[in-house]
């Protein structure tokens, strides 16, 4: 049985060295094979060959994938096409692989539905096994390999599978099979790491600026309990040259902060800093006061001195009294104290000025406070002012 | 790497693959946690079709035909834990989950901008356009099945609504009155034709139910009812003669579900007066009401006296048998309660973020609120009781909704007196986060806790449920103890036994018995030390079960002794809640719930409070009624009734110059 079992796998070990010029896979190696971003075991052979995903496929694949419109439509379609040449479905090894290779392309690679159909390709039954060799000697490596590299690829970007999933590949390849085990890890792991952000966001975050914005700076305000979003459009200040919207977050400590900053010292508009959200980004400013000195911890014969316990029923307490039981805000770090942050549509100086005019509404003092807007950005040049003035640090005075 | 070691080495039943890499989800009979699903309909023409199509068809089956277990508390008794508890019920396949999500946004969205809380409590009416709209939501058809024109929900799905519907008490309570007690006989025990008859008309809210059991003379004493009725002499109508107090839409409802003492002649000729059960339509005649009663909270519903002059009822309106009517009245009451659960949470949720509100706001002593370590504890202390609340609803809905034929009676009961208890201290506690603002009628803190109060009292006060509670457990446990406790009361007569017993007792008397449950071993490794408390709880309990019917035998029942059973009762509650806790918490850290570290902290905190609680319980009932004070409270009492009030002079008092 072993024997007869052997021969046509060892055949079709042979062809695929052959027709791939890749090593004989092997079990331990196997899953390096097809690895984008993992290929550290690689030999240079393959990764030669990586250079372009149509490269070796067979011209038929080629066409099926030779769409101009690249979206889920046409690439379910093609696997439509697939499906429908005939039972057999031969080469659907190579099909799935130029297919996952594309999927990026077409926009389906965080596509769950997509990677079903894929491997829904397979043919069901045949390469179930039905003794313990062929299930620990993997039976069918080649197309259990695909399998797992179409796993592999859904992890890689963030896909997490279903219950229907594992009927599928229960189904191509047996309870006990290495896609099946992949899979298993995969829903051990994966749900956890899918909740593990304590800021949730979409599974794809929306290409909208505008959304984006309100949700980069929600994530931020997370800090402190007591901010509030606001979106201003600068339309509603007065000489406003761009004509943009605002998205404003700011905390009543941060209000308070603000309202016991002294007249005459200058704050500063700095960014835009750069924000992540999934795999798109944001860039963003703060409001920031230089950084105010820490007012000393008590010292030890202060704090040992159970003589005098202060407290508010004894009377009024002096300032220095209540340094004690007072923390500093999260806004005030040791590199400044930030007092507000927003995300414009344009990122462009004017609309920061807007944002500040807009802040004066709910902050009067800010009338009173010099505000520097600097362009020291870390991110580089991202904002469409003008060239000339990527200086430094333009002083605007308000 | 645990898994494929385990694959390879076991010949592992199908259903492994559900809970990967835990022990839990890992247990075989996993009924709620596995799906069927249909791959696409092409493969039907592969070799695999058959494969594929027997694995289906056996998980349907396995859908299909639920488990059935022994009631859980009640086995509690005896020292028997059911540990496919400890796998937290998922009962909604996709579909069903997907659809109650769907429903409940239109519902909460209703709540929140529709229904004006102030408006109903101080008019003392909901008006007619709010109960319009919630007619039209489907919520008057919640439980009833969708061939009559309801909802068909499932105890867990009414649970979730039953969160929402609790933002306004009156309309909670009204709600509650029409389904969970008002209809909820016709469904029950409910002939086809009663079904086909009425339900159509009261799942789509043309019609209001009520549950007319409450008498002036018996409130939590069902069966002393004094209400008649009495079969006319064609033997086809029945005449109702009686009055009901306190009937919840007691002033409009079209249907009544009336409980009335009929006579039965006993084959010796003997006569005997049995309950039992009748629909009454108001429209056979000689109903009146009374006028609504001014209450505490829940002023939007209508609770009045409902009176019956020579109704006629038909006899095919009989619900149940004729004398079944107690039975009928238990079992309405004991299905309706769990869902108290999840409405207590859900209105403890929307007053504790408005109490955050506050504090977050609030600066005092420059500081804010929130960081006063006493009202942290308060937010932290609430959190883990909502939890707990929460966990129990929908652990209770689960195994309503899971089982062959459950019995749930005794949860249903733990449900709500935890909960009401829950719902009354919390309230309070928010309201107190707020201190003088709280206390105004411009916030809602003071309208709910009104509203709340009433949960401890109806649906069976919560004393009467602890000893519904603990006289249920004990019943189960005499019944397969009898021997036992009798020889333990009579030592003289069994001295091998007794010998045996107390050398079985000794760990126990040293507070210290054998685990040999393995509780943790079903739970996620993270909570072995709570696994470890809650199986000390239930040797603890175990014993202390035995204790108290060998102190007391048969007396247990009686009035004197209800404290050692209040004791056991409030054991079983802490055992219910702690378990509950745990397996929710357990489920959420093995498949990965958004903040399910937070979930471990609050399992943890509550179960260890909850064994501390049980161990002074136990502890209590060991040192007996002498040093437990029980006694002198009891002769306290005893003289206060007989001075009929307060007996100490007064603190001015003098006895010379």
């Amino acid at each position: 049985m072993l024997l007869k079992m052997s021969v046509p796998s060892l055949y079709r070990l042979l062809s695929r060295a052959v027709s791939s010029s890749s090593s004989i896979a092997s079990l331990s190696r196997a899953p390096s094979l097809q690895h984008n971003k993992r290929n550290l075991t690689s030999s240079p052979f393959h990764s030669a060959r990586k250079e372009d995903p149509l490269e070796e496929t067979s011209l038929t694949i080629q066409s099926l994938f030779d769409s101009k419109e690249r979206n889920k439509g046409t690439f379910v379609a093609a696997c439509d096409i697939f499906m429908k040449r005939g039972p057999h479905r031969r080469g659907h090894v190579e099909f799935i692989y130029s297919a996952l290779k594309l999927m990026e392309n077409y926009g389906v690679h965080k596509d769950l539905e997509v990677y079903k159909r894929l491997l829904n390709l397979m043919p069901k039954g045949k390469m179930v096994p039905t003794n313990v060799f062929q299930v620990e000697f993997m039976h069918y490596p080649k197309q259990q390999q695909c399998a797992i590299d179409c796993l592999e690829q859904m992890e890689m970007n963030g896909v997490m599978p279903d219950t229907e999933m594992e009927h599928i590949l229960r189904n191509l390849f047996g309870k006990m099979s290495h896609p099946v085990r992949k899979y298993g890890r995969m829903m051990y792991w994966m749900p956890k790491f899918k909740n593990a952000s304590p800021w949730t966001l979409p599974q794809v975050v929306p290409n909208d600026t505008f959304e984006l914005a309100k949700m980069a700076v929600e994530r931020m305000c997370t800090v402190d309990p007591s901010s509030s979003i606001t979106v201003y459009q600068t339309s509603e200040v007065e000489d406003a040259l761009e004509d943009t919207w605002i998205v404003s977050g700011q905390s009543t400590v941060q209000q308070e902060l603000l309202e016991k900053h002294p007249p005459g010292e200058s704050i500063k508009v700095e960014g835009p800093f750069r924000i992540h959200l999934r795999d798109k980004s944001i860039g963003y400013f703060i409001l920031q006061a230089e950084a105010k000195p820490k007012p000393p911890s008590p010292s030890r014969t202060v704090i040992d001195d159970v003589g005098s316990i202060k407290s508010w029923f004894t009377g009024e307490l002096q300032p220095e009294e209540t340094s004690l039981n007072q923390t500093c805000s999260v806004h005030e770090q040791e590199d400044g104290t930030i007092l507000a942050l927003c995300v414009t549509g344009t990122s462009g100086r004017d609309s920061l000025l807007s944002w500040i005019r807009l802040l004066e509404k709910s902050n009067p003092c800010l009338a009173n406070i010099p505000v520097l807007f600097t362009q020291a950005s870390p991110i580089g040049e991202i904002m469409n002012v003008e060239p000339e003035k990527h200086h430094d640090e333009i002083t605007a005075a308000t | 790497m645990l898994l494929p070691c385990r694959l390879l080495s076991s010949v592992a039943p199908q259903r492994l693959w559900v809970g990967l890499g835990s022990r839990v989800t890992g247990s075989v009979n996993s009924l709620t946690s596995f799906r069927a699903i249909n791959t696409s309909p092409k493969d039907a023409s592969t070799p695999a079709v058959q494969h594929a199509e027997e694995e289906n068809t056996s998980t349907e089956a396995a859908k299909l035909k639920k488990p059935k277990r022994a009631p859980f508390i009640k086995n509690l008794f005896l020292g028997r834990f059911d540990k496919s508890v400890l796998e937290f019920p998922e009962v909604l396949d996709q579909d069903q989950h997907e659809l109650l999500h769907e429903m409940v946004v239109p519902i909460e969205r209703y709540f929140l901008e529709q229904v004006d809380g102030p408006k109903i409590d101080r008019d003392a009416k909901i008006p007619e356009e709010t109960l319009q709209g919630l007619k039209e939501l489907g919520l008057f058809g919640q439980q009833i099945p969708q061939e009559y024109g309801g909802l068909g929900l499932g105890a867990t799905e009414y649970a979730r609504i039953a969160e929402i519907t609790s933002l306004d008490g009156s309309i909670a309570v009204t709600l509650a009155a029409h389904q969970a007690i008002g209809l909820k006989g016709i469904l029950i025990c409910g002939t086809d034709a009663q079904k086909e008859k009425y339900l159509p008309q009261l799942a789509c809210g043309d019609w209001t139910a009520a549950f007319c059991l409450t008498e002036p003379s018996s409130g939590s004493d069902a069966a002393s009812i004094q209400t008649r009725a009495t079969l006319s002499d064609d033997g086809k109508t029945w005449l109702i003669n009686g009055s009901k107090i306190w009937i919840s839409n007691g002033g409009f409802a079209d249907l009544m579900t009336v409980f009335a003492k009929t006579t039965k002649i006993l084959p010796s000729g003997e006569k005997k007066d049995k309950v039992t059960a009748f629909i009454v339509e108001r429209s056979f005649g000689g109903v009146s009401s009374g006028p609504p009663e001014d209450k505490l909270g829940i002023r939007g519903s209508n609770t009045c006296e409902v009176f019956f002059d020579n109704t006629p009822v038909p006899a095919e309106n009989v619900l149940g048998e004729v004398g079944g009517g107690f039975k009928v009245a238990m079992n309405i009451l004991n299905s309706g309660r769990f869902s108290m659960g999840s409405s207590g949470a859900g209105m403890l949720k929307r007053l504790l973020s408005w109490s955050i509100d506050h504090a977050v706001n609030r600066k005092q002593f420059g500081n804010y609120l929130s960081e006063f370590a006493m009202i942290k504890e308060k937010f932290g202390r609430m959190s883990a009781n909502i939890y707990a609340m929460e966990s129990m609803a929908y652990l209770t809905a689960g195994i309503l909704d899971g089982q062959e034929d459950p019995d749930c009676s005794v949860e249903a009961a733990i449900v709500k007196v935890f909960s009401s208890e829950g719902a009354w201290k919390w309230c309070s506690e928010c309201l107190q986060v707020l201190g003088g603002l709280g206390y105004m009628k411009s916030y809602p803190f003071e309208r709910y806790l009104r509203d709340a109060r009433i949960l401890l009292i109806f649906e069976g006060t919560n004393e009467i449920l602890r000893l519904f509670i603990g006289l249920s457990g004990l019943q189960t446990a005499g019944g397969e103890l009898r021997e036992v406790v009798q020889k333990l009361r009579n030592p003289l007569m069994n001295p091998g036994f007794i010998i045996g017993k107390g050398i079985e007792r000794f760990r126990q008397q040293k507070d210290n018995p054998k685990l040999d449950l393995d509780i943790a071993g079903h739970l996620h490794p993270t909570l072995q030390p709570s696994a470890q408390l809650l199986e000390y709880c239930v040797k603890r309990f175990q014993y202390s079960v035995e204790m108290v019917l060998a102190k007391h035998g048969q007396a247990v029942a009686a009035p004197k002794n209800q404290l050692d059973v209040a004791r056991l009762a409030d054991c079983a509650i802490d055992l219910y809640a702690m378990t509950a806790v745990l397996s929710r918490a357990s489920r959420a850290y093995c498949i990965g719930l958004k903040n399910a570290a937070h979930e471990i902290q609050l399992a943890s905190v509550f179960s260890a409070e909850a064994a501390e609680r049980i161990k002074t319980r136990v502890r209590d009932l060991e040192i007996g009624p002498v040093q437990n004070h029980d006694d002198l409270y009891s002769r306290i009492a005893d003289a206060v009734v007989e001075n009929k009030g307060y007996v100490a002079e007064h603190p001015l008092t003098r006895t010379f110059w």
